[in-house]
């Protein structure tokens, strides 16, 4: 196995691509949306690059953090395999789906008694099967609609991050290439754990990279792709929005985002270059 | 104050880390000494006031670039060694930290290691600025202060690694 490198807005290199597909190249795998920094992959084009040097290779994509966020068509974007997870689209956990193109031959892996019809061991989990279903369907009665009212929510949350906060790095692409409902950004000289553990008490729930949460010593191996050090890394938080959340929640989370940074910036040990210029 | 996650942490780690005691730059500090590094993601610095004549801990502050636990652990260490000799403040283990704590999660046990190293490395410090030696200063450096220079150099051979791919 071999993995492709990223550029610094996490998208995949499509030059060394192109140098490690051959002729014994059995499947290609790219997520088509990052779930850490949101970046979009072009997957039309590596599919493209892909079966032009061998067309037997297989393409799968995991489209977990891209379904119900951006339009999503398997003969577009040329896969042979695509992956769905439940609880990425605000339903319960424990399904998924796997899309497989008529004529692709895919073996299960675990074997069970109850597995002699499809690829699943055990007996489905149904409540989480029909809530799936009924989420997909309250997405896709109005997609743009709501792809359009997140967007205006991260858009707020994002500028009113830029406006309001100094020394803040926005990991990953701005504009159309990144997917709706994501923002990441590092908090220079604080570090993501307590960032979290502080705006959880107030109501906000929100994830980081930091070696903290993944409870290792290595911080997010998706910011690191993308050439973070490791103390941007540690200080970087996940926002993910939804059509739950309202413009009163985006500001709230700015008010109260803007007064945690500033106190755990002021405990830190390490102090914003700039104060130390003004010295 | 309350949130809906189950937190790992003590009452005590989240209110001191919501309320720090002793926090902050001290001007007039007799010595300093910093444990950790920003690329741990954990980094205590630790001020000593100290009355040279008695050899006690007058005055303590910490700042921490860390978690909720590295800045409970910092701030409760710094009340515990307040008036103590320097020999008592130097007995004080990771242990005895996470105690009055109420107790720090496994998975947070280094905050401690790391606070005491820090704290160590000060008492080390002093005395070596001074040109006095202590008949009961250790040569040889402790468990924490070793976990801390570890943590350390962990962090210095991986950005190696990285500036030589």
């Amino acid at each position: 196995m071999v993995q492709v490198p990223v550029d610094e807005e996490g998208i995949v290199d499509l030059d060394i691509l192109e140098i490690l597909i051959d002729k014994d190249t059995v499947l290609v795998s790219i997520q088509l949306v990052n779930h850490e920094i949101g970046s979009i992959q072009p997957l039309r084009e590596i599919s493209r690059i892909v079966k032009e040097i061998n067309p037997q290779t297989l393409i799968h994509t995991d489209a977990a953090d891209a379904y119900c966020r951006i339009p999503i068509n398997v003969e577009d974007l040329g896969v042979d395999m695509l992956t769905l997870s439940n609880h990425k689209i605000l339903a319960s956990k424990g399904a998924g789906a796997l899309y497989v193109r008529n004529g692709v031959k895919v073996e299960k892996i675990i074997h069970g008694a109850l597995s002699t019809q499809t690829l699943w061991l055990g007996v489905e989990n149904v409540p989480s099967i029909v809530g799936f279903h009924k989420a997909a369907e309250l997405v896709y009665r109005d997609f743009n609609k709501q792809v359009t009212y997140v967007k205006e929510l991260r858009e707020r949350l994002l500028n009113g991050i830029l406006d309001e906060i100094q020394e803040v790095l926005v990991n990953g692409l701005l504009g159309e290439k990144r997917v709706v409902d994501n923002l990441n950004v590092s908090f220079l000289y604080v570090e993501g754990e307590a960032i979290t553990i502080e705006l959880s008490l107030n109501g906000i729930y929100v994830s980081s990279g930091s070696a903290c949460t993944s409870r290792v010593l290595e911080p997010s191996h998706a910011l690191l792709a993308i050439g973070r050090r490791h103390e941007e890394a540690h200080g970087s938080i996940l926002f993910k929005l939804s059509r739950y959340h309202s413009p009163e929640d985006v500001e709230y989370t700015l008010k109260v985002l803007q007064e945690s940074i500033n106190r755990l910036r002021r405990i830190s040990s390490i102090k914003p270059r700039r104060a130390k210029n003004v010295h | 104050m309350s949130t809906r996650i189950p937190l790992p942490h003590s009452h005590k780690i989240i209110e001191l880390f919501r309320n720090p005691k002793n926090m902050g730059y001290m001007d007039d500090a007799s010595v300093k000494a910093i444990a950790g590094s920003p690329a741990c993601g954990d980094m205590i610095a630790i001020y000593l006031k100290i009355d040279d004549g008695k050899e006690t801990v007058v005055r303590a502050s910490f700042e921490s670039y860390g978690c909720a636990a590295n800045i409970a652990t910092a701030s409760i260490l710094t009340e515990m060694i307040k008036g103590l000799s320097l020999e008592e403040a130097w007995n004080i283990s990771w242990k005895n930290v996470s105690d009055e704590l109420g107790g720090l999660p496994s998975i947070k046990y280094h905050c401690g290691i790391l606070a005491v190293g820090a704290l160590r490395r000060a008492i080390r410090e002093y005395y070596k600025s001074r040109e006095v030696k202590s008949k009961w200063l250790p040569e040889k450096l402790t468990r924490e202060e070793l976990q801390a220079l570890g943590e350390e150099r962990i962090v210095e051979l991986m950005y190696k690694r990285m500036g030589s791919e």
